[in-house]
């Protein structure tokens, strides 16, 4: 009898005996939906953005050049005031554009940029950001608009560009043309406090279109689309950073 | 976002502690917290469970544990629900479904279980009027199995008797061809009689002990043999050893 009971027992051990249920929780790269996508950015923004870097009269190929010259003169100046005196020296040799006389206030406007972005450090030298900027521009044209992109989106905030004119996009207003676009983003920015007074967004823009993250104008549905695949893979790639 | 579930189905009796582990890898890209709440249906009379996870590791994923007890109440239950939150983002995947049975039930349970694993086609029915489980060989559809479970400490003339009486009360409503009687016990606990019967019944009749029907799942699964002898070894008149 005792033999019995014992296989009973051993069956009812077994029946209340804990069973397993494995659980996985995974988050996929490349998979998330564009609305992922933009919430994450949307956090970026309100973590990390204190400030925007403002880029008037420079194109984006043109800072390339700027930093290689920058480069190429190391010791040839102490200061950034020297810099500047360098950089309109040279004007024309580095842009291609004809001298003007206005080369001071535009000199003075890529310096603000490039401080901005943290391409110099406190003596007017190239920083690890500038000299690797400067390399990339020299011998791979997408590696330079990839870093290039990196750095306007986390250390230029414009990623708060992008989202506010997703939101913009959003809101179903129909924009009539591209003046109306910035003046309208310009009062979004105005109203979070991102900026003060009245920007012109014309060469953020076309650095932004140069650097792929928006797509050209679109004459029919006046917007510059936003290509979130790209954003979402220039702020992931760690390799940039 | 995806959330994988080990089971869909969990049989057990009350008492079985239930161990869910919960992996969750973190996201490559860059987030802020995920947040991991399970809801249990209330039967479980167990608090739901809540985790956040603000932090990255060396390894990179969490695990998390939690357990839940079946309580008395039988029957067939929605384990509950797993919800994750993730900047914003809200996903949700049932648990899954959780059948609290008696002994007998569950030990039902196994043997359709043991059934499906040789490649039969099992079903338990359960209730005095029904058969434990009718099972057939999907190559042999007509030949349609009854089968009866029985936890018993000893199996006698008195239960050999009931489940063949009952087998001749279902097979033409069920149309049952033949009569497998799975008893727990192993052949030291059945009855001389029994053996006796089983040796000059000319009914479709067969015995195996719930141990034979492992090894010859055991068997199957390591192809040692084809589903053909597991029928012909099911299929035998008599007490079948494996």
């Amino acid at each position: 009898m005792k033999n019995k009971s014992q296989t009973a027992k051993h069956f009812e051990e077994i029946a209340r005996h804990e069973e397993k249920i494995n659980i996985l929780v995974r988050f996929p790269p490349g998979k998330m939906k564009i609305e992922e996508t933009t919430e994450q950015l949307i956090y970026i923004k309100r973590r990390s953005v204190a400030k925007l870097t403002y880029v008037r009269d420079m194109k984006a190929e043109e800072l390339g050049k700027i930093l290689v010259f920058i480069e190429e003169n190391h010791g040839r100046y102490e200061n950034k005031k020297q810099l500047i005196e360098l950089l309109i020296t040279n004007f024309s040799s580095i842009t291609g554009r004809k001298p003007q006389k206005a080369a001071k206030k535009i000199v003075t406007n890529f310096l603000i940029t490039l401080n901005a972005l943290e391409l110099l450090d406190s003596n007017a030298q190239l920083s690890i950001y500038g000299k690797k900027l400067s390399r990339y521009f020299r011998m791979d044209v997408q590696k330079y608009k990839d870093y290039l992109g990196w750095l306007v989106l986390s250390k230029g905030g414009w990623i708060v560009i992008l989202t506010e004119l997703d939101e913009l996009y959003k809101s179903h207003y129909f924009i009539k043309s591209k003046d109306e676009l910035f003046q309208l983003l310009c009062e979004k920015l105005q109203q979070n406090g991102y900026i003060k007074g009245r920007w012109n967004l014309t060469d953020i823009f076309s650095w932004l279109t140069y650097l792929n993250i928006l797509k050209q104008w679109d004459r029919i549905t006046k917007i510059h689309q936003i290509d979130w695949k790209r954003v979402y893979g220039l702020l992931r790639d760690k390799a940039l950073a | 976002m995806s959330i994988s579930v080990s089971h869909s189905e969990i049989y057990g009796i009350p008492g079985k502690r239930l161990i869910l582990n919960i992996q969750v890898e973190h996201p490559h890209e860059t987030w802020k917290e995920i947040k991991i709440f399970i809801k249990y249906h209330p039967i479980f009379k167990t608090n739901s469970f809540e985790h956040l996870i603000n932090r990255t590791n060396d390894v990179g994923f969490t695990v998390l544990k939690t357990e839940v007890v079946l309580p008395q109440d039988l029957g067939e239950y929605k384990l509950g629900e797993i919800i994750i939150e993730r900047n914003g983002t809200v996903i949700s995947h049932d648990l899954p479904r959780v059948h609290i049975l008696t002994l007998d039930g569950y030990f039902e349970e196994m043997v359709a279980k043991e059934l499906r694993s040789l490649g039969f086609v099992s079903k338990r029915w359960g209730g005095p009027d029904n058969p434990d489980i009718e099972a057939y060989h999907p190559d042999f559809p007509t030949q349609k199995f009854q089968v009866e479970a029985t936890i018993e400490q000893n199996y006698g003339l008195r239960k050999y008797r009931e489940d063949t009486g009952k087998f001749h009360d279902l097979k033409n409503r069920f149309d049952f061809k033949r009569l497998l009687i799975v008893p727990l016990v192993d052949p030291t606990n059945i009855s001389k009689d029994v053996f006796d019967r089983l040796r000059k019944t000319s009914d479709p009749i067969s015995l195996i002990c719930f141990g034979d029907l492992q090894k010859l799942s055991e068997k199957y699964k390591n192809y040692h043999i084809s589903k053909y002898e597991v029928f012909a070894y099911l299929s035998q008149t008599g007490f079948i050893r494996i």
